[in-house]
């Protein structure tokens, strides 16, 4: 082996030293990465840890990248004042964009019209008051809840060959959740045509209380006919819960993992609603790019409301979790 | 004085009676004694229950732990992610118990070295615990698929009885029998209940706190190790709530806030009456969406009650 100098030695870690410092500032290449980056507060309303959150992060890490985006990703845990907290913060800041989750409706009106008179672009995603043009976001990236809450009803209804007199009961994690409001009021609204009757039930997050809950429900109402969980715990504990309850209700409900996924492959779950949660964080950071770079105003996008059933659950099934 | 576990005892026995009647006289109305319905409370009871046993022995020594409910997600992802890495599960489940000791250890040393209240230092320990869930985690979901045998040896049935309920009853003995009949259960209510007593006397305060702090901790993790075994999958978001919970068990079953008084038989009773209530509520067919109103306040009313019945008795 040849023996290398001490002056080598030093040489190359002087060159080395400096290809980290050229590649740590150096952008990667592109012509975008040379400019000025985007500085943008994207804010999610729960707490950390929700595995719903992840395909929506993961769309705004990746569209950050591609775009020269620098994103900072913060969470309000449920709660609208420090929500409001981290709005003023970004305000005072002077980020240049913001993205956020508007689930409170007038709780976060007048922090929005205070950035957007600050000159900062506000985009909403994932929920969004319900009132046209509630307040001066530029645009919502989002599924339509009461929409989708109408379509999985419509569905349960057909693959369980429900009928007028029937029972739907529909778990919901959070029940001051707003996606849980909007998603029932949907599924209400359908059943209600059918002359079907239905009540929400407060299940909890925490999966083995969600499963006893909803199986007691079940024993006590044996006759109900179909179990729409609204969020992505209630749905994937759903057909474990009938099975304990020793009923054999249709069962659907919303969001995707890979555990309803397989209850939808296995035949024990009829469908899902897919949220679109990948562009729910992809599609706001590039709009708020361009907005910011070149003025192209941000439109509002309906995402989401895909009906995944057997037919295409083999598709969704590589990335549920991480893309879906 | 009456002791509290007698009224609450009483309590539950009346409802039992009741709810077994109404039953019988409205077998199509209310399911209470259906097999089913009975499965069901076999296999809900025994996560809080074996939860509260731990909280409990705590509480007697005068001490709390908010960190139950991160601990008991934690050994969910611990058990699945070690599993799932290729480890036997009996060595999985070791390793997450051994997980949960240190823990509890943790807690009863920055409790009582750096004589901070424990609310607070297990409320620093329920954060960062969670925390280490979410990084493990990566804020997904796990899924846990253990062998037959060893599914069936935790949430099958055996003659009839569901096995949650059996392992709940064994630990609940075991716990019985240290809190009761040794030597350091009598430490335990010495030194929650005169702890300048029990240092007068000799016995190291600091070790009995530490050991329950552990035993809260590991309970905790068998609580999760059992719930992820019946479940097949944890989420990062559970679990919240579950140290409140417990506490609200421990104080239905007679165990004092300040420590030193409470029972093994009170905490068993008290989370078979918690599900109990809930399970009468939604056979009933009470309002779902607004269950925990109904359950709050008949909790609230219990407590008063036994509490009214205690100090009525002792006149």
């Amino acid at each position: 082996m040849k023996k290398t100098s001490r002056r080598e030695a030093l040489a190359s870690m002087i060159a080395g030293s400096a290809a980290l410092v050229a590649a740590s500032t150096m952008p990667a290449g592109s012509a975008l990465a040379q400019e000025e980056k985007v500085n943008v507060t994207f804010i999610i309303y729960t707490a950390a840890g929700d595995p719903f959150w992840n395909p929506v992060i993961q769309g705004a890490q990746e569209a950050a990248k591609d775009r020269g985006v620098s994103v900072d990703i913060q969470y309000a845990d449920s709660d609208p004042v420090k929500q409001n907290n981290l709005i003023e913060t970004a305000i005072a800041n002077k980020v240049q964009g913001i993205a956020l989750v508007n689930w409170l409706p007038d709780a976060f009106t007048a922090n929005i019209a205070k950035a957007r008179a600050a000159g900062i672009a506000v985009i909403t995603f994932d929920t969004d008051d319900p009132k046209p043009n509630a307040t001066e976001s530029q645009a919502y990236v989002g599924q339509d809840f009461f929409a989708a809450g109408q379509r999985i009803a419509r569905k349960m209804v057909e693959a369980g060959d429900l009928k007028k007199g029937d029972h739907v009961v529909a778990p919901v994690e959070d029940p001051d959740a707003f996606y849980g409001t909007e998603r029932y009021r949907g599924i209400k609204a359908a059943l209600d045509e059918a002359g079907i009757t239905s009540e929400r039930l407060d299940a909890s997050p925490t999966m083995a209380t969600a499963m006893t809950r909803i199986s007691q429900y079940l024993v006590g109402r044996p006759d109900t006919k179909a179990v729409i969980g609204l969020g992505s715990v209630v749905t994937e504990v759903g057909p474990q819960a009938a099975a304990e309850a020793n009923v054999t209700p249709v069962i659907g409900g919303f969001d995707l993992s890979p555990g309803i996924i397989d209850s939808i492959l296995s035949g024990k779950m009829v469908a899902t609603v897919d949220s679109g949660a990948y562009y729910e964080g992809y599609m706001p950071i590039v709009m708020l790019y361009y907005f910011v770079k070149y003025g192209v105003p941000p439109s509002s996008i309906p995402i989401g409301g895909t009906v995944i059933d057997k037919s295409n659950a083999e598709l969704v099934k590589k990335w549920a979790g991480t893309y879906r | 004085m009456r002791q509290p576990i007698v009224n609450i005892c009483l309590f539950f026995f009346v409802l039992q009676v009741i709810c077994i009647v109404a039953s019988l006289l409205y077998p199509n109305d209310f399911r209470y004694v259906s097999q089913t319905n009975i499965g069901l409370l076999l296999r809900a009871i025994p996560v809080l229950g074996i939860i509260s046993l731990g909280v409990g022995v705590l509480m007697i020594t005068g001490e709390y732990d908010l960190s139950v409910g991160s601990v008991y997600t934690l050994a969910g992802y611990s058990i699945a992610l070690l599993f799932g890495m290729g480890l036997p599960v009996w060595l999985a489940v070791f390793a997450t118990l051994a997980i949960a000791a240190a823990i509890g250890v943790t807690n009863g040393l920055i409790t009582v070295k750096f004589a901070i209240p424990s609310f607070i230092a297990t409320m620093g320990a329920m954060l960062v615990v969670r925390g280490v869930v979410r990084w493990l985690s990566e804020g997904r979901t796990v899924s846990f698929k253990p062998d037959e045998t060893f599914s069936d040896l935790l949430t099958g049935s055996f003659y009839g009885i569901e096995a949650p309920f059996i392992w709940f009853i064994a630990l609940a003995l075991l716990t019985g029998l240290l809190v009761h009949k040794s030597k350091l259960g009598n430490h335990f209510y010495l030194v929650g209940g005169h702890e300048k007593t029990a240092i007068a006397v000799g016995i190291n305060s600091h070790r009995v706190k530490v050991i329950a702090f552990a035993l809260a901790s590991l309970a905790a993790a068998i609580a999760g190790i059992l719930s992820i075994t019946r479940v097949g999958t944890a989420t990062p978001a559970q679990g919240i709530g579950l140290e409140l919970k417990a506490i609200a068990v421990c104080v239905i079953g007679g165990l004092f806030l300040s420590g030193g008084r409470g029972t093994v038989l009170g905490i068993v009773v008290g989370a078979c009456l918690m599900y109990m209530v809930e399970d009468v509520l939604l056979l009933l067919r009470a309002p779902g969406f607004y269950l925990d109103v109904f359950v709050g306040a008949i909790l609230v009313v219990a407590v008063i009650l036994n509490t009214w019945l205690t100090r009525k008795a002792g006149k």
